[in-house]
């Protein structure tokens, strides 16, 4: 593996980080020079040296090979967060080295979990910032570097292919740097729409901007104590809804969806399974809340249903109601929610749709060659045939995903938490969902937990980002040659 | 445009890169540096603040202190020692001057103190301090001894001595303003509480941003290292050996060593020459 290249590719990620912390520094600059401004600027600028010095050096590679891809994709998560806590911890307040570390790790990860108890305390140039590390990681910051340097050539491809999830590289039908173009459109314009669209609603130019970047990084960073909750507006949570719907839709869909193309979302198998779930679990979770009484009125609890059903499948975590009063029914379907999550080749996190899909059918044809022992039966995703590599890497990565859960929960458990909290945090941090339930429900955070907690919650939120073997990998790294 | 702005940042020559290289180091060493003394800076403002005003509040309270045990001292000289009206005179004036410093001290005490959380204190202060003036104003002025000839003209009332008027009127009064100087000491050395609570904050955000920048340095420092090694160190390295091989078994030198720069024509340039001996 080059060394020298791996290093190169992180430092022009480093760039694209530096470029966003004065992005932010410009919006302290604009609210009066806020106490965010100076550890903004001055984290702009470390970042950006660290990210030149390898170019002084290292010249760009034609041809990237795919173990340096995987080191340049985990590395440059890795070395994001790290960068990403410098305003933070230069900014000081309740971001301790644990707590700014936990609260980049979410932002890049997208997860939304947090730390801080008072989220309105902190100034304008830090919160835009949170947004804005939430928006990076959202699409990967690889993908975003990759887009900002134009004369990568034929090394995109093997990024594209680590970043984007396995099934999410089967279903896209295009070539890589027509993965890019796409994936800047999607983003960026449903970025543009959703802030104008929220801006329409009532919300001031700053919080349209920050809750959408946080909306379409299925990250669900408010900048609010109370979330969404705050607005306490049917229209907000509907368009913040429609937003994260579609970031939680494989992008690919979506521009063939824009463009006419005939693998659009009506015709999609994973999307109507994903939509559909959506819609069954909110109905269900709304009746079971009527009935319980949590709220008087049937609109009312479709509402906050609805709002928190996509909140969570789509990975965001924006809140508009405590779950962990909701019925024990409403709790398991969430959980459940938690796990399989949104669409692969999207901003969302988790088992994906795709995989759950692709699961449920091996069972069934399993069933089925028990009744036929000679039929011939093949697993098909929209009309596509999925070989058996790809049915071995789904069940693989589903019993994979299930141990680091469980595992997960052990560390939890052992340092005291109820089976609740502990289950749940360590679901949530692997699918990058944010809020669990019991200590780290929708209302409530992670400040109160101890140190080595918060460092196994962000190793968790790496491990799914990364899609646990993206991790993995890295673990190996001395045997790669 | 673009080509000029290429040409401008393309770096290709040892020379060129270690200059930018060692440039970086030296900016970001400058900048560290530049980052440590205005934080500094920051952290010895408000330690000289905080300094500044504890060392005002014991000052003050000492001047209090002062004018409180002049006028005692007075006051026992007079009440207790002699009690004579001729020795009065003689005393008046230091009486008066220890009278106008305690006011005056009381009153700056208490202005101070308005700006903090102990408003109340502030006037327990003055009112003591005033009643204990008033005091010391009245034996100077003989209402003490004045109201004693009274009490000594009517035998139906027991006449005090001044030695007993000052242990039942002015000591108690003496005391209780002394205790509320101790007060306000304690009290102001409290209110400073937040201010040190900053000076804390402000000590961890100075300590920040030069550990974070030290931390960048180190980093860009092992990169250096790394690059060197491979870009240049290495390459060298390789053509020695394989110059070294050739000098001696006259195996074939390796014209294929990765390097770039002056080290690649370096290399091209032995090769030529190791050619223009074999011809």
């Amino acid at each position: 593996m080059r060394v020298h290249v791996v290093i190169r590719y992180i430092g022009m990620v480093l760039q694209f980080i530096a470029a966003f912390m004065l992005l932010s520094a410009i919006v302290s600059m604009l609210n009066g020079y806020d106490s965010a401004y100076y550890p903004l600027l001055l984290s702009s600028f470390l970042t950006a040296l660290l990210g030149l010095f390898p170019l002084i050096f290292a010249d760009k590679a034609e041809d990237i090979k795919i173990k340096e891809g995987y080191a340049i994709v985990v590395g440059s998560w890795l070395v994001a967060c790290v960068v990403g806590m410098f305003p933070y911890l230069i900014w000081g307040g309740e971001f301790t080295a644990i707590n700014a570390w936990f609260e980049s790790v979410s932002g890049f990860t997208t997860t939304g979990s947090s730390i801080l108890n008072d989220i309105e305390f902190l100034p304008r140039g830090m919160l835009f910032w949170r947004s804005a590390s939430a928006w990076i990681g959202g699409v990967g910051v690889v993908m975003f570097a990759l887009v900002i340097l134009p004369s990568m050539g034929r090394s995109r491809h093997m990024l594209s292919n680590v970043e984007l999830s396995t099934i999410a590289k089967d279903n896209f039908h295009y070539r890589s740097r027509v993965i890019i173009r796409i994936l800047t459109m999607v983003y960026v314009g449903l970025t543009v729409i959703t802030t104008l669209a929220l801006k329409v609603a009532g919300m001031t130019w700053f919080d349209s901007v920050t809750q959408a970047m946080s909306a379409c990084g299925t990250c669900g960073f408010s900048t609010k104590n109370l979330s969404i909750g705050f607005w306490d507006s049917p229209v907000i949570e509907g368009i913040l809804m429609v937003a994260m719907t579609l970031s939680a839709i494989h992008f690919g869909v979506l521009y063939a969806t824009m463009t006419g193309r005939r693998n659009n979302i009506f015709r999609s198998e994973v999307v109507r399974t994903f939509i559909g779930m959506m819609v069954i679990i909110s109905l269900v979770i709304s009746f079971s809340l009527l009935a319980n009484g949590t709220y008087s009125s049937w609109g009312e609890s479709l509402r906050h249903s609805a709002f928190q059903v996509v909140s969570i499948t789509t990975t965001s975590g924006f809140a508009t109601a405590d779950t962990n009063t909701w019925t024990p029914l409403a709790v398991i379907l969430l959980i459940f929610l938690s796990v399989v999550c949104g669409c692969a080749g999207s901003t969302s996190g988790g088992m994906k749709v795709d995989r759950m899909l692709i699961a449920a059918k091996i069972i069934r044809n399993r069933m089925r060659v028990q009744l036929h022992p000679n039929a011939v039966i093949r697993t098909k995703v929209d009309g596509v045939v999925q070989d058996e590599g790809v049915l071995s890497l789904v069940l693989t990565f589903i019993v994979a995903y299930i141990m680091v859960a469980l595992l997960g929960t052990i560390v939890y458990a052992i340092f005291g938490l109820d089976l609740t909290t502990s289950f749940t945090a360590a679901i949530s941090c692997i699918s990058n969902v944010g809020p669990g339930f019991g200590e780290v429900g929708s209302m409530s955070n992670f400040a109160d937990l101890p140190a080595v907690l918060k460092l196994n919650s962000t190793l968790l939120m790496l491990v799914g980002r990364l899609e646990i073997f993206g991790f993995i990998q890295l673990l190996f790294i001395r045997s790669w040659g | 445009m673009i080509k000029l702005f290429k040409k401008i940042f393309t770096i290709n020559s040892v020379t060129r890169r270690m200059r930018v290289a060692f440039m970086s180091l030296l900016l970001l060493l400058f900048f560290s540096g530049a980052i440590s003394l205005l934080e500094l800076e920051r952290v010895s403002q408000d330690t000289e603040e905080i300094l500044l005003a504890s060392k005002e509040n014991v000052e003050l309270a000492g001047d209090m202190l002062t004018a409180l045990n002049e006028q005692n001292d007075v006051m026992i000289t007079l009440a207790v020692a002699s009690g004579k009206w001729e020795v009065i005179k003689s005393y008046s004036q230091r009486c008066e001057e220890s009278v106008a410093q305690l006011s005056h001290s009381t009153s700056l005490a208490q202005r101070k103190m308005k700006r903090t959380e102990t408003p109340m204190a502030a006037d327990t202060l003055v009112m003591s301090a005033n009643r204990v003036n008033e005091l010391a104003v009245s034996y100077i002025n003989g209402d003490v001894h004045r109201s004693i000839a009274m009490a000594l003209a009517d035998s139906t009332r027991v006449a005090p001595t001044t030695h007993e008027w000052y242990v039942n009127e002015y000591k108690p009064e003496y005391e209780h303003t002394a205790e509320q100087i101790t007060k306000y000491m304690t009290g102001v050395h409290n209110s400073l509480g937040p201010e040190v609570n900053n000076l804390s904050h402000t000590a961890r955000r100075a300590v920040t941003p030069v550990f974070i920048s030290l931390i960048v340095m180190v980093v860009i420092v092992i990169m250096f290292y790394f690059f060197i090694t491979h870009y240049f160190v290495r390459p060298i390295l390789r053509i020695n050996r394989s110059l070294g091989d050739y000098l001696t078994y006259k195996m074939p030198f390796d014209e294929g060593i990765g390097c770039r720069d002056e080290i690649a024509t370096l290399r091209d340039r032995i090769a030529q020459l190791i050619n223009k001996f074999t011809k």
